[in-house]
């Protein structure tokens, strides 16, 4: 086999018997510890590891795998869009965790910033409607809940939003437009759970929201808010299919 | 049809962490590897799961490949075997590649060291045509399809220990063809 070192036939063997993977658990384990001082035998375990190799490049028949299989392959190590729906939501997660880091550090500024421009919108609950001290979704009686929604890295969509103690929502466009064609869609994210649809926007700069009482329960404080960009008529599967055009975290008033 | 010296070039590129060399190795290799793999465990969709799992391994070890001296297809068949093997035998591992055995700071051979070139490494074939039929098939078979003592000794009808003793000659034979 090969006469660069010196090794014996029985441990020729052995070493074969390793690479076939025949020999028992114990002999194994001792065979292992050998390689580790003796270099002639890693040699020797290579030299058969290439003859295996090579008689199977030779004698097996290619089998063409599956398309799937690579986008799998690439969404799996690049975290690239695979063609599909799963592909582009694993993608508005990574933005979701990168832009919340973000939208922290940022929310103080946005509270001081837009304190005044929403005064305006705050409307008195409604004391009939809800249980003495909280309001209809457990926040102390009279919270509002905002936040500045910032753009992403390519995108120029800025919104204000406020969640009124009634749970209504008012969502200020403050800076960019929407694309022809295109819908965007505004998204709950609390926790780490599914991003749930709270609608889509208007064309107008101020849309009102009344979300369904138990996705109203769902909001607090520290919970994202964020638009994708979606085909006309929103997203068709549930779940944002489009890139994360802004991004924020809600804040107590 | 990527050559040798095309694949040594991927190789050192996607150790480069370069995606679109990664994206050609894949078109040259994966029916290789997707065969090996199929050979192995007959199952299709166990044989899709490997090739994704060989395909990563290659991705995360590629800066490993040099050390071993092996040629590409070499180093990509025997992940794609023991890999394969491994899902195959579900005890656990009974595979591992010699690198992870040496770790990083091994007395390994050096990288011009080739462990066999690979016109010579060919010659496998030629000497498993000198072993009689039925046990060159069993070597094959101990490789390609994960063969244990127990079931080529109950394939060809012979007990335990002869099957051994078979498999040692018989390698014995191959090594000595392989030497001349």
């Amino acid at each position: 086999m090969t006469d660069r070192y010196d090794i014996s036939p029985e441990m020729g063997v052995l070493a074969a018997e390793y690479v076939l993977g025949t020999m028992s658990a114990e002999t194994r384990a001792a065979f292992k510890a050998r390689l580790v001082n003796e270099p002639a035998l890693v040699e020797e375990v290579r030299a058969w590891e290439a003859y295996f190799a090579t008689m199977a490049e030779l004698e097996v028949e290619e089998v063409t795998p599956p398309a799937r299989i690579q986008r799998a392959l690439e969404a799996q190590l690049f975290g690239e869009p695979a063609g599909a729906v799963e592909a582009a939501t694993q993608s508005i997660w990574e933005k979701v965790s990168f832009w919340r880091g973000v939208s922290l550090a940022s929310s103080a500024v946005a509270v001081v910033a837009l304190g005044v421009a929403v005064l305006p919108y705050i409307q008195p609950p409604d004391p009939g409607a809800m249980p003495e001290g909280l309001d209809a979704t457990g926040i102390p009686d009279g919270t509002i809940l905002m936040t500045h929604l910032i753009p992403t890295e390519n995108s120029t969509l800025g919104l204000a939003v406020t969640r009124e103690p009634s749970g209504q929502l008012q969502v200020r466009r403050v800076a960019g437009d929407m694309s022809d064609g295109r819908a965007q869609e505004l998204w709950l994210i609390v926790g780490d759970g599914a991003p749930v649809s709270l609608g889509l926007l208007g064309e107008d700069p101020l849309t009102t929201i009344d979300p369904d009482p138990q996705v109203a329960r769902l909001f607090e404080a520290g919970a994202v808010l964020a638009i994708s960009d979606e085909p006309a008529g929103g997203s068709p599967t549930g779940a944002p299919t489009g890139e994360v055009l802004a991004l924020g975290t809600l804040v107590a008033l | 049809m990527a050559t040798p010296q095309d694949l040594e070039n991927i190789m050192a590129r996607i150790k480069l962490r370069d995606r679109a060399a990664f994206s050609e190795l894949y078109s040259a290799t994966s029916a290789k590897l997707f065969g090996v793999a199929l050979r192995v465990l007959k199952d299709r969709a166990a044989a899709e799961d490997v090739l994704q799992e060989v395909f990563v391994k290659i991705w995360n070890k590629a800066d490993r490949y040099a050390v071993t001296g092996h040629s590409p297809m070499t180093w990509l068949i025997t992940i794609a075997r023991n890999t394969a093997i491994d899902r195959l035998r579900a005890s656990g591992p009974a595979t591992e590649d010699v690198d992870e055995v040496l770790g990083l700071a091994a007395a390994g051979p050096t990288p011009e060291q080739a462990a066999v070139a690979a016109g010579e490494a060919r010659r496998i074939v030629e000497c498993l045509g000198e072993l009689e039929a039925d046990r060159a098939e069993a070597v094959r078979g101990f490789y390609l399809e994960g063969y244990s003592y127990q079931e080529v000794a109950e394939r060809y009808d012979v007990p335990l220990n002869t099957m051994k003793t078979w498999l040692r000659r018989s390698l014995m034979s191959l090594r000595e063809c392989l030497a001349s």
